[in-house]
């Protein structure tokens, strides 16, 4: 067991060493990490405990823990710091043992659909996009990360769907049906050959939805709606929907702090927003500030341990509780607004309370950029993002101190249904065809219309082909959805009359059941 | 038996880059090589890059190279030369 732990081990690491540039630091600490693994003093250690009767990986954890700890003993800090590698390349060697796989997904060479138990965000961005084809998951409903990013890549996935992995032992390949919501293994020369029928013909729709991407969206009666996109990753804005989108609905800030290593300083902030500012020109970019908490972590910033993280310290609450960092993205995003059209947006605002205390800190921290002769964008918009019931009920205040305003829908949706999105049983509750949530939104349309202040929808609502007419039939002239579905909702939209939409909308908020809307969308 | 007495003088200390080329190139002797912390007394195995580590050598300490072995002779000269050449770093 520990002789081909230690060649499986010794094989992992000498195929990332050839992926990487010779020299470079990763090269160096992945160098380090194959002396330590054929360390002679470690080697003996381990042996002479396992000729003594204990266990393999006992030993391995023992005979390292031994060594790791001498080096936490010294006192140089550099030195000391060199535990963490020991603790890593134990971690690998003990999981080489077990016979398992290392799940670093950039180690991929050839496309796979993954299955899995459960994806985290963090494993979802390591993914390598040109390497997946599907993703199937035990847990994880529409609106989780993996849905989320599998949208914007454009692939098919399927969550929710327990005993998968189990399922997926020993087996050749997978049709990962995400339209039915079907994962079906090993399919027979019919089934295959159905499929490749139906994906034919949904490449012949993705192709019309393509040549849509470039066509803005003017209803058949002349009305205008901004169709935007939301903007997740840097990547992101070098797509085809970034050149011809009315702008960036929502900039999720917070990837570039999950992506990263640590908190990103104002400079690789301001740089990043610089970029995707530029990129759009005249066009809007809504940036939303750091939204880490409920179901997104950092690695590197430990959050207590919650009972409900969705309705704990998350977002803005998070950010007034360390001001600090706020301030930091706060002075990137004023610095950044002179490079192009930015609207900045607070989310996770539960009473305007909220607002006022966040839009004290931006003043502030736009007159302290005033003082060192800093030029920002003096006509900046400032809005919030409207995800809460107790907001939304606050609408007509709302829309009149804010600059603006973009509905969530998804977590809008839950916090109203009472029905956690990550929670699979409870899919059903969590209806976006909810009347009860549907009036609430209508209720948001109605103010900022009334106030004549831009309002958008920025939740996976906006690209539902059933729910999209809705949202603009209650009054709603901009929607922000992931790259990948712009065409579909350009081209849906554009054959639509706003009257038709109009109507529609009133029908459906005269309901009574999620069941009779769902009847009237068909 | 062989024994030579050096003086690390590279900035980074016998760590990382350094370190690794040092324990590659006992591990090229059939002599077993010691190194010994001067400061501290404490002395390990040269060619385990994790006990060398434990020795915590920063620029300054001294050190002292103990070989013994058919090629003893050539791997202390050797060894000492590597660590008076700084490595490459000064």
């Amino acid at each position: 067991m520990l002789a081909s732990g230690m060649a499986q081990a010794e094989a992992e690491l000498t195929a990332r060493i050839e992926k990487c540039e010779a020299g470079s630091p990763e090269a160096e600490i992945l160098d380090a990490h194959m002396e330590i693994l054929h360390d002679p003093c470690l080697a003996e250690d381990i042996q002479a405990r396992i000729d003594s009767g204990v266990c393999c990986a006992a030993s391995v954890w023992d005979a390292y823990q031994a060594m790791i700890d001498m080096l936490l003993e010294v006192e140089d800090p550099v030195f000391r710091g060199r535990a963490t590698d020991m603790v890593d390349v134990r971690n690998r060697l003990l999981r080489c043992c077990e016979g398992l796989q290392e799940t670093d997904f950039s180690a991929l060479r050839e496309p796979i659909v993954l299955v899995a138990n459960e994806l985290t965000p963090s494993d979802t961005i390591s993914l390598p996009r040109d390497m997946l084809v599907a993703i199937a998951a035990e847990t994880g409903t529409n609106t989780s990360h993996a849905a989320i990013l599998a949208r914007s890549w454009g692939i098919p996935a399927v969550l929710g769907v327990p005993g998968l992995v189990a399922a997926a032992q020993n087996r050749e390949g997978a049709i990962v049906d995400a339209v039915d919501g079907a994962v079906i293994f090993d399919p027979d020369e019919e089934t295959l050959a159905l499929y490749a029928a139906r994906r034919q013909n949904m490449n012949a729709e993705a192709a019309a939805d393509a040549a849509a991407v470039r066509q803005p969206v003017v209803t058949t009666d002349g009305v205008a709606v901004a169709t935007e996109i939301n903007v997740g990753k840097i990547e992101d804005i070098e797509t085809d929907a970034a050149g011809y989108a009315d702008g960036v609905g929502l900039f999720r800030s917070e990837f570039l702090f999950m992506q990263a290593e640590q908190l990103p300083d104002e400079e690789a902030q301001y740089r990043a927003y610089s970029k995707v500012l530029k990129a759009f020109g005249e066009r809007p970019v809504i940036l939303r500030t750091l939204d880490i908490g409920g179901d997104k972590e950092l690695s590197y910033f430990s959050l207590p341990k919650e009972e409900n993280p969705f309705l704990g310290l998350r977002a803005l609450r998070l950010c007034f509780a360390h001001e600090d960092i706020f301030r930091t993205q706060l002075r990137a995003a004023c610095r950044a607004s002179a490079e192009g059209n930015l609207w900045l947006m607070f989310p996770m605002v539960s009473s305007l309370d909220d607002f006022r205390r966040a839009k004290a800190i931006l003043r502030d921290v736009q007159n302290e950029l005033g003082a060192e002769g800093i030029s920002c964008d003096p006509q900046m918009k400032v809005g919030i993002m409207i995800e809460t019931p107790a907001i939304a009920l606050m609408a007509e205040a709302a829309a009149r101190e804010t600059d603006f305003a973009s509905i969530g829908t998804n977590d809008l949706c839950q916090y109203t249904c009472a029905a956690d999105r990550m929670n699979t049983t409870v899919a059903p509750y969590n209806a976006p065809e909810n009347p009860g949530f549907l009036r609430l939104v209508a209720q948001i349309a109605r103010a900022y219309t009334q106030e004549g202040k831009p309002l958008g929808v920025c939740g996976e609502l906006a690209a539902d082909p059933r729910l999209g007419p809705v949202l603009v039939g209650m009054g709603i002239r901009s929607l922000s959805v992931n790259g990948a579905s712009l065409g579909s909702v350009r081209r849906n939209l554009s054959g639509k009359s706003c009257a038709d939409m109009a109507a529609l909308s009133e029908q459906v908020l005269a309901c009574t059941t999620i069941q009779d809307v769902k009847d009237i969308l068909g | 038996m062989e024994v030579r007495n050096v003086t690390i003088i590279n900035p980074t200390g016998l760590h990382a880059r350094p370190a690794s080329e040092f324990v590659k190139k006992a591990a090229s002797f059939k002599s077993t090589v010691m190194v010994k912390n001067l400061s501290t007394g404490r002395s390990v195995n040269a060619k385990s890059i994790v006990m060398l580590l434990t020795l915590a050598l920063t620029e300054g300490t001294e050190i002292e190279i103990t070989t013994t072995g058919a090629d003893e002779a050539e791997a202390a000269d050797t060894l000492k030369a590597m660590v008076e050449g700084g490595f490459g770093e000064v």
